[in-house]
């Protein structure tokens, strides 16, 4: 059975009286969105009533969290044209909206659907916010959706200020979904994750994507970690392409949310995609990130923000990953990230942005 | 002989879905194709219903499901739409069963009767 997660991190149970806000995620078989949302809506005011609508496959994880929840199957289904999609998505957010007596809604995703935007044509009471990731590839920005047809715009934001250009953002700190003070013990987290008390453990978080030459220097660094005694975790992906080699000894676990099991590591070795990143700077785990190619997530820039703060370090080509690894297992290296990491300050930009929304909602 | 096994698997669900799909099968009455429809409402069904998807493989269709197993469903290859439930009717779930039949081009609605 699952946790109840608003006890195990110390909320109280959701008021349901509030005025009533959907908080829609795109993702097809990801989660990103779908986390980064949560964790807006998990903080919401008590005068405000959160509905969850993913299009995420994992969207069931939200039951955990006590509050209302609603998938709609995304475009990526086999068979489905886009044109017909987002008629069928027009007509769910439209039902939607009228089921719940929806105030606003709060859409995290790369670009609003063709679909989410006919919806909300139709209901134009209903205010529209958009929680948008701020750092975006160069060549991307020009292609970015314009922001005048919300009425606000959030960014969740990174180690360093990132120009929006001449877009009007509300920019707030980095969201997580889990704050520091709800991190478990790093006891806890390995008995919770079945990992040894003594060992060294490395998590390996890599998801999956287009880089799949890094699993053969992965392989050779991961063997070379076992003959040192690591051992070496990493989260059962939903994803294709997971990049670790499928034959080596490597323990696999199931947790969600993993930000609160994260100081069960010693060290990691993680993609920067947004939330993976300010997740584990803020449970303090020294980390090497690789930075993953995507469509519009600069991941080379988040993680080079890392390096530059000594936060922690950055491999951007598959040749320096056996180099950077052995850095990041140097105990005197760790060690000095682990201090720069305790001392760098978080604010959860969740607060900020659930309060921004409730102000729209309720002045 | 899959109509019987689908109620069965149903069960007392059935005369409910079988109005359900009526005006599924209202909606895409001219369209002259095929589709399986089930729904299923608490994990009971979803589990007998999951197996018949899995014997009926060739069949594209589309769950309901007041579940959260969403993610098992959607490996099968199936359509899924959960709703909260106590947030619908079931004249709302009417509408969305058309709406979506409609949408995915139904190859064979079932009638469940």
């Amino acid at each position: 059975m699952a946790a109840d997660q608003r006890a195990v991190l110390g909320w109280a149970p959701p008021r349901t009286d509030g005025v009533p806000v959907l908080f829609m995620s795109s993702n097809g078989v990801g989660m990103g969105h779908l986390t980064r949302l949560l964790a807006i809506a998990l903080r919401a005011e008590p005068d405000v009533a959160p509905v969850v609508l993913s299009l995420s496959r994992a969207a069931g994880v939200v039951e955990d969290f006590g509050l209302p929840w609603e998938h709609l199957a995304s475009h990526t289904h086999p068979g489905m044209s886009g044109a017909t999609w987002a008629d069928l998505l027009r007509d769910h957010v439209v039902d939607t909206i009228d089921r719940w007596g929806v105030q606003a809604v709060v859409f995290d995703g790369v670009a609003p659907y063709v679909g989410l935007r006919a919806a909300l044509d139709r209901r134009p009471e209903v205010h529209r916010v958009w929680v948008r990731r701020g750092l975006w590839l160069p060549g991307a920005v020009a292609d970015r959706p314009r922001v005048d047809w919300f009425d606000l715009v959030v960014e969740p934001g990174e180690l360093a200020p990132v120009d929006p250009g001449e877009d009007d953002t509300l920019q707030v700190a980095p969201v997580t979904l889990v704050d520091r003070d709800q991190l478990a013990s790093r006891d806890v987290a390995r008995r919770e994750l079945g990992l040894p008390e003594e060992a060294q453990v490395l998590l390996v978080a890599l998801g999956s994507g287009a880089l799949t030459d890094v699993a053969t220097p992965m392989r050779a660094v991961l063997e070379g970690l076992s003959r040192d005694h690591w051992v070496v975790a990493r989260p059962r992906s939903p994803l294709p392409g997971a990049m670790v080699p499928d034959d080596l000894d490597v323990r696999t676990f199931e947790a969600y949310p993993m930000a609160r099991l994260l100081p069960a590591f010693d060290a990691a070795i993680a993609a920067s995609g947004y939330n993976a990143f300010h997740e584990l700077v803020a449970a303090r785990v020294p980390t090497l990130f690789l930075p993953q190619p995507r469509a519009t997530d600069d991941q080379a820039r988040r993680a080079s923000q890392a390096a530059r703060a000594g936060l922690g370090l950055v491999a951007t080509d598959v040749d320096e990953v056996a180099d950077a690894t052995a850095r990041l297992v140097d105990p005197e290296t760790r060690a000095a990230l682990a201090e720069r990491l305790g001392a760098h300050q978080v604010v959860n930009g969740a607060v900020a942005a659930a309060a921004a929304i409730r102000t729209l909602v309720t002045s | 002989m899959r109509l019987a096994r689908i109620r069965r698997a149903l069960g007392p669900l059935a005369p409910v879905v079988a109005g359900w799909v009526r005006r599924v099968q209202a909606s895409v009455a001219s369209r002259r194709r095929h589709a399986l429809v089930v729904v299923a409402t608490d994990q009971p069904h979803v589990d007998r219903a999951a197996v018949l998807g899995a014997e009926l493989g060739d069949v594209t269709g589309f769950w309901l499901t007041s579940t959260d197993d969403v993610a098992e469903l959607s490996r099968l290859g199936w359509f899924v739409v959960r709703l909260e439930p106590g947030s619908w009717t079931d004249d709302e779930v009417a509408t969305r069963l058309a709406s979506i039949g409609t949408a995915l081009v139904l190859d064979e609605v079932i009638d469940l009767r």
